[in-house]
């Protein structure tokens, strides 16, 4: 009787631990994802403007000792 | 000196200046220049944008080697059959997720890692323009002008300074131009008076009379003194008669354009009395009178003003 309480504690134990081990992996998953769409988005905020590009390299370029 | 009659290419045009950037891994050195290969290694260039791409799978790489062993390890660790059995489905749906959103991302994504690469090779981008400036010298000291004046056109898409320009048209001066070449004359202005410039200017709009647009013929009435000076009246007379190409000029320069109409040839006359006549709604001022005055007292009887005549 004493030894099937246990062995029913043991698995109830198991059951808890497994349980518990796939909420904290499931929401590690779920942090990476999130951080990840939050540093996407920010990047995305910065826009996409190429021509800023070209603008920001020519003043780059043309300041201080200028090639010639 | 006597002028060099060489063959121009046609310049490579890209929709931004920088898709024109590439690098030579061997050498760690950028360029700007149209050659296929380095000139000091003989390997060829990498395009930057191809450059940016390689950076940007290997980082998309190295962060997929991370998660899998990240899932990977979650699943080996799992306690029970049932948690590794979750495990897995969780990591795949991660896994697809996190694909979906980069691949979503992909275009920002990739401007960062762009700015990114320019913005912390910069320094070597410059040295690297100032390589390509140095290898369109030796060209030029040794004569070969069309090559050298290519190299400097490329130069200018990234440099603009009087010095880029000045040796552009001290080169282009030592061309035998032709019409049928692709000449530039708005990017060449200089901010200050420049003999060689007017006078390849004035070379160049024998040629090709559309080469004179709005920035040009400002520098030429900013200047007028000292191009009078040095090339006579006949010049501004020329420049004003190229202002006449189009409605927009005429107004512009108005003042600039009716200095010199009693000097202009019929057919330039012809022109301008053409674009007054058919934009009526036009303010044309003090010029529209002057024209109609001129055409009265010296076309009155001509057949071709008849129309202007009324
Ligand atoms: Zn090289």
């Amino acid at each position: 009787m004493l030894f099937h309480r246990r062995k029913l504690l043991k698995s109830n134990h198991a059951k808890r631990g497994s349980k518990m081990y796939i909420t904290v992996f499931t929401c590690l998953l779920g942090l990476i994802l999130i951080w990840k769409l939050y540093k996407l988005m920010k990047n995305k905020r910065l826009g996409d403007d190429f021509q800023g590009i070209d603008e920001e390299l020519a003043i780059k370029l043309n300041e201080g000792d200028s090639i010639g | 000196m006597a002028k060099q009659a060489v063959q121009l290419t046609k310049k490579k045009r890209t929709q931004y200046h920088f898709q024109k950037l590439k690098m030579c891994k061997k050498c760690n050195r950028y360029s700007v220049l149209a050659d296929e290969s380095c000139p000091t290694c003989g390997t060829e260039w990498i395009g930057v944008e191809s450059l940016v791409k390689t950076i940007f799978k290997n980082k998309l790489f190295t962060e997929a080697i991370w998660i899998l062993i990240f899932v990977s390890l979650g699943i080996v660790f799992a306690p029970t059959m049932k948690s590794m059995y979750y495990s897995l489905i969780a990591g795949l749906v991660f896994c697809l997720s996190y694909c979906l959103i980069t691949s979503i991302f992909m275009k920002s994504e990739y401007f960062i890692q762009l700015r990114k690469l320019l913005r912390s090779d910069f320094k070597r981008i410059k040295d690297g323009i100032g390589f390509d400036s140095n290898l369109a010298k030796d060209d030029a000291e040794e004569g070969r002008l069309a090559s050298a004046y290519e190299k400097l056109r490329e130069i200018s898409d990234f440099i603009e300074n009087d010095k880029v320009k000045n040796r552009s048209v001290k080169l282009l001066n030592h061309i035998i131009l032709r019409s049928d070449m692709e000449l530039e004359l708005e990017t060449l202005v200089p901010t200050s008076y420049d003999r060689d410039f007017v006078e390849y200017a004035l070379e160049a709009i024998k040629l090709n009379r559309t080469l004179m647009t709005k920035k040009s013929i400002a520098y030429f009435i900013q200047h007028r003194a000292s191009i009078v000076t040095d090339f006579g009246m006949e010049t501004l007379i020329s420049v004003a008669g190229t202002a006449l190409r189009m409605k927009l000029y005429i107004i512009e320069f108005a003042d600039f354009i009716e200095e010199f109409l009693e000097y202009f040839p019929k057919e330039r006359l012809l022109r301008l009395c053409s674009i007054i006549h058919s934009n009526p709604e036009e303010n044309w001022g003090s010029l529209g009178l002057k024209t109609r005055g001129l055409v009265a007292a010296k076309y009155n009887y001509d057949p071709d003003f008849k129309r202007f005549v009324s």
